[in-house]
């Protein structure tokens, strides 16, 4: 006979809440594990009512979603947890964000039914990044985006966990381009000092194509090394619609769901 | 200065002569384009002076193209400060922080008067260019650099090249003659559109609305005139 935990089982999950949050400036650097310790110190710091798993080692009921590589900055990390007790959004939105570290910044949470909502990790489809390339030229970066893009399979291999792994980077990209002039400035199309722009737009698949895996792509192909450290930051991710590219907001379906 | 506008012009004119003109399309997620920025508003008569002539160089260059120095949207930007996303969550702690860098760059920002001394083209818009009257736009731009610290990094310091504008139309298809409108805005190289007062300083996004793109107010500081 199996053996069971003494005592009560905990209470069971009230409400389900979906956060989104980004990672910025020197953050950027932390992992997802650094991420999930901070997180998980905030939510008792803010003694928000989590919701436990049973068993004989209960786990505050948080799922992440997607997240983005170390080292690289996001402005589109999600996640969602189960709560005890129900709680207002916005003022847990405020009480986790003031319990996280600079930088870890909660943008909103959102409500969505108990059960029965949509996996929020079937929304995240793609992903549209930026790739900052100092010393790198406007027209040295087009040339390379062209090369790449008008191959048909570009081999690259990383160390994953597995082993060293080879796979096309090419097929998962929807969209890579050198980015328009900022805010609403003239588009000139180019950059005053040489620092070219990506904009990468790519679909989740596995094994992942990371933004560095089309850097090593851009840089076999193309001939692209740029002399720096490339700074790279997700934007957006979230469902992809085919036809146009566009990443949407994965939370949008979820607003105003509960009651409705 | 006088260099770098004559360069840009120069650019523009060759890029709408040759039909390689940039065209701006409807804001999308990711782009560098139409992000969060702080803007100056015009006084009611600078912003009244501006739509006339921005309904000027719209008739002439045809449907189609972006109408962005019509009233309520005619604007100059001190600073770009992210990539465009949609939506742009209210209660984000960045923007937070974006504010209370507006707020004390504000607080030591004497009036801003610049004169309207021209238009030139750049190969995705016409433009009217904004001379300062005084140091203070220039200080306050570079204060307000200083406010945002690490989150002003978006925009290159120097990606402005120390030049105000306020853009009048936006191209966004192809032009029907485009000589017609080099030679309409190099006649209209030194017009004197007259002074321009800011009135606040707002940080904003952009709404596009079918037809143009406009800045929508987020938080807005009042400034003496």
């Amino acid at each position: 006979m199996a053996r069971k935990p003494e005592g009560p089982p905990p209470p069971p999950a009230v409400q389900r809440l979906r956060m989104h949050y980004a990672k910025r400036g020197r953050l950027r650097f932390s992992s997802h594990r650094d991420f999930q310790r901070a997180f998980e110190r905030a939510l008792r710091r803010a003694a928000v009512p989590m919701a436990y798993s049973a068993g004989f080692s209960p786990h505050p009921k948080v799922s992440y979603a997607g997240a983005a590589p170390t080292g690289t900055g996001s402005e589109a990390e999600y996640l969602e947890i189960a709560l005890a007790q129900a709680c207002d959004p916005e003022q847990l939105r405020r009480a986790i964000d003031e319990s996280l570290p600079p930088d870890l910044d909660v943008i909103e949470i959102v409500e969505v039914p108990v059960n029965g909502a949509p996996s929020l990790a079937d929304r995240l489809q793609a992903s549209v990044w930026a790739l900052r390339l100092p010393g790198v030229a406007y027209d040295e970066a087009a040339r390379a985006v062209g090369a790449f893009l008008a191959a048909p399979a570009v081999e690259v291999s990383r160390m994953t966990k597995n082993g060293l792994r080879t796979f096309d980077a090419r097929g998962p990209v929807v969209a890579l381009e050198v980015a328009d002039t900022p805010g609403d400035g003239p588009a000139t199309g180019e950059q005053p000092g040489p620092c070219a722009i990506l904009r990468l737009v790519v679909r989740h698949v596995t094994p992942a194509v990371r933004p560095d895996d089309v850097l090593t792509g851009l840089r076999q192909i193309g001939a692209l090394a740029p002399p720096e450290t490339p700074a790279v930051t997700r934007l957006a991710q979230g469902p992809l619609d085919e036809s146009s590219g566009a990443v949407s907001d994965p939370l949008a379906p979820d607003r105003g769901d509960v009651g409705a | 200065m006088i260099a770098a506008v004559e360069q840009l012009h120069a650019r523009g004119r060759r890029a709408l002569l040759a039909g390689e003109e940039d065209y701006d399309r409807p804001p999308r997620a990711g782009s560098r384009r139409w992000g969060v920025s702080v803007i100056l508003r015009p006084d009611d008569d600078a912003a009244r002076r501006l739509a006339t002539v921005t309904g000027e160089v719209s008739a002439l260059a045809g449907p189609g193209h972006w109408p962005t120095g019509r009233l309520g949207s005619g604007h100059l930007t001190v600073r770009g400060l992210e990539h465009r996303r949609d939506p742009v969550p209210s209660q984000d702690p960045l923007l937070g922080r974006y504010c209370a860098a507006v707020a004390r760059a504000a607080e030591r920002t004497a009036p801003l008067h610049f004169a309207l001394t021209g238009l030139l083209l750049v190969p995705g818009a016409v433009l009217a260019l904004a001379e300062p009257l005084g140091p203070a736009p220039d200080r306050l731009r570079a204060g307000l650099a200083a406010e945002l610290g690490a989150d002003g990094q978006f925009e290159d310091d120097g990606y402005r090249q120390g030049l105000w504008w306020s853009t009048l139309l936006h191209l966004a298809g192809p032009l029907g003659d485009a000589a017609s409108l080099v030679d309409w805005v190099e006649t209209r190289r030194s017009l004197d559109v007259g002074e321009l007062r800011a009135r606040s300083i707002d940080l904003v996004r952009y709404a596009y609305d079918g037809t143009c793109t406009s800045p929508v107010t987020l938080a807005s500081t009042p400034l003496a005139a």
